[in-house]
């Protein structure tokens, strides 16, 4: 069953208007809107929670509504089981910009244009760790390439743009057998239009990125929270060169 | 349509005000994924450099600036003016936007910059030095980064060391060997990424960081080697960046110890006699 689908009463008026303002929003409202469509795994209780947030939410937009209220009552709905699935052993990874790294302090202000950025980066606290100590899930992946480019359309990293370098950082899955993972749902997703469900007959405990171009699912997934086991490092893999495609919004029939 | 498409069409003070309001946190479609380290700054990135329009493009450099002067005129201590001048002064960096050197100037000089400790949040003063760094006309303010520098903010030395450098590249050598004192003294300190900035910058020749770090005893030189190892330098950036005593003083490369200091001596030291123990 949809996200979107069967609502209670009392909340059905405020899921449909969500769903016509993304049904006659712009390309990127309406791939979120087919994302939710999409998404069949949350267990009805989450659906239920998330209907009823959008509901009972009091913010003005109703894009806040969604991404502040919304979504988070029913995000990390689909964790990995516990003990863990085998095939989720070996190494993760997680991939960040250099700006990035540097906007968030992870890294200090002092490399800067006509320096070249060094290979390794040590960082300034484990990823996912906001300034104010707060813990955020963040993205992890099993990819790896040699071309910034291809990693970056392989992954849906579409605000990754000409002239970003990438790192990434090694996630401490194996060293931390007991910490939480989650397979990504549409709501963890939230407003961001280059997720994908893995797939009707994907049975995997872990989701599937979306190929920029191909709009294929490309790579193994999951959602982590900071753990001391990851690393306090992150390695250079290069700059991308091109523009990201927007071929999946193609193949999905948005544009 | 695309939110990008339907930028393109808005006139000069429409696209400010929508600037303007994203840097707020009001305006968040499209999504800022913070969780993989986007910045609100980062879509507007985007949509400039694919675009061909010339006149969009330029547009947007306009509002830009025009919409980090509008937040500036705000609170800058906090709330959603900081929060609005901490990634408008981010997109003047990645856009290059020289236009608002002369803005970022005035925002800084509320703060530290300024002698105002405290005048502005830390994390809109931090990204505004860094676009100052990166878009001063060169040595006008090289007073007020080295100001800055003398003064015990640790948080801000390292941005500093890439304003002194952007500022005047030959001065900034100088302050090489207190950085290297700070990194032993404060463990905050990023030594490894401050040498590291210094060694690949491309506006200095080659030995020329050798020859800042020449007066280094040779434990702070194994210090600073170990901290650009730990950033992947290979050894022959080491040994050309910050050599080992006795390989090269500002008199040449790969002298031995014996000849250091003695610029005329082309032979090891000769014993007239055997050593007085046997």
């Amino acid at each position: 069953m949809s996200l979107l689908d069967h609502p209670d009463p009392a909340h059905a008026p405020a899921v449909e208007r969500f769903s016509a303002h993304l049904r006659t929003g712009d390309e990127d409202e309406r791939a979120v809107l087919l994302n939710l469509q999409e998404e069949d795994r949350v267990p009805e209780s989450r659906r239920a929670a998330f209907h009823a947030a959008l509901a009972g939410s009091k913010r003005r937009s109703w894009k806040d509504r969604f991404v502040k209220d919304a979504a988070p009552a029913a995000q990390r709905a689909l964790p990995v089981p516990s003990p863990r699935p085998s095939a989720i052993a070996g190494t993760w990874w997680s991939h960040v910009t250099f700006a990035g790294l540097q906007k968030y302090k992870y890294v200090s202000l002092t490399v800067h244009k006509g320096s070249r950025p060094p290979p390794r980066l040590p960082l300034a606290r484990h990823l996912g760790v906001e300034e104010t100590g707060t813990d955020r899930t963040f993205w992890i992946t099993k990819a790896v390439s040699p071309s910034a480019d291809e990693l970056r359309d392989r992954l849906g990293l579409y605000y990754f743009g000409r002239g970003d370098r990438i790192y990434r950082v090694s996630i401490g899955v194996d060293r931390a057998p007991r910490r939480a993972l989650y397979v990504p749902s549409a709501l963890d997703a939230g407003f961001y239009p280059a997720w994908r469900h893995p797939g009707a007959s994907h049975t995997h405990p872990w989701g599937m990125t979306r190929h920029l171009d191909t709009d294929a699912p490309s790579e193994v997934e999951l959602l982590a929270l900071p753990d001391a086991a990851d690393a306090l490092e992150a390695h250079d893999l290069g700059v991308v060169s091109t523009d990201p495609p927007r071929g999946y919004l193609r193949v999905r029939g948005i544009v | 349509m695309s939110t990008a498409s339907a930028l393109a069409r808005l006139s000069e003070p429409k696209l400010r005000a929508w600037i303007l309001a994203r840097m707020r946190g009001e305006q968040e479609i499209p999504p800022v994924a913070e969780s993989r380290l986007e910045s609100p700054d980062d879509y507007l990135r985007l949509v400039y450099q694919q675009s061909h329009d010339a006149k969009f493009r330029a547009r947007l450099e306009k509002a830009a600036v025009g919409a980090l002067r509008e937040a500036a005129a705000g609170e800058l201590r906090q709330g959603r003016d900081a929060r609005a001048v901490r990634y408008l002064a981010a997109l003047a960096n990645s856009l290059e936007l020289g236009a608002a050197a002369a803005v970022l100037q005035g925002i800084a000089e509320r703060g530290a910059f300024g002698g105002h400790d405290g005048g502005i949040d830390p994390g809109a003063e931090d990204l505004v030095l860094f676009s100052l760094a990166g878009l001063q006309a060169p040595g006008v303010l090289w007073s007020g980064w080295y100001a800055l520098w003398q003064r015990e903010i640790p948080r801000l030395w390292p941005v500093v060391t890439a304003g002194l450098r952007l500022s005047d590249p030959q001065r900034a050598l100088t302050i090489l060997p207190k950085a290297v004192e700070r990194g032993e003294r404060h463990a905050g300190f990023p030594l490894g990424e401050v040498l590291w900035a210094f060694a690949t910058y491309d506006g200095y020749q080659a030995g020329e960081l050798a020859r800042a770090l020449a007066g280094l005893t040779r434990e702070a030189r194994e210090r600073c080697r170990g901290a650009l190892k730990s950033l992947g330098a290979e050894p022959e950036e080491l040994d050309a960046w910050v050599p080992l005593l006795g390989r090269a003083l500002g008199l040449g490369l790969e002298l031995p110890l014996w000849a250091c200091g003695f610029p005329g001596m082309t032979s090891p030291p000769r014993f007239s006699g055997a050593p007085a123990c046997l």
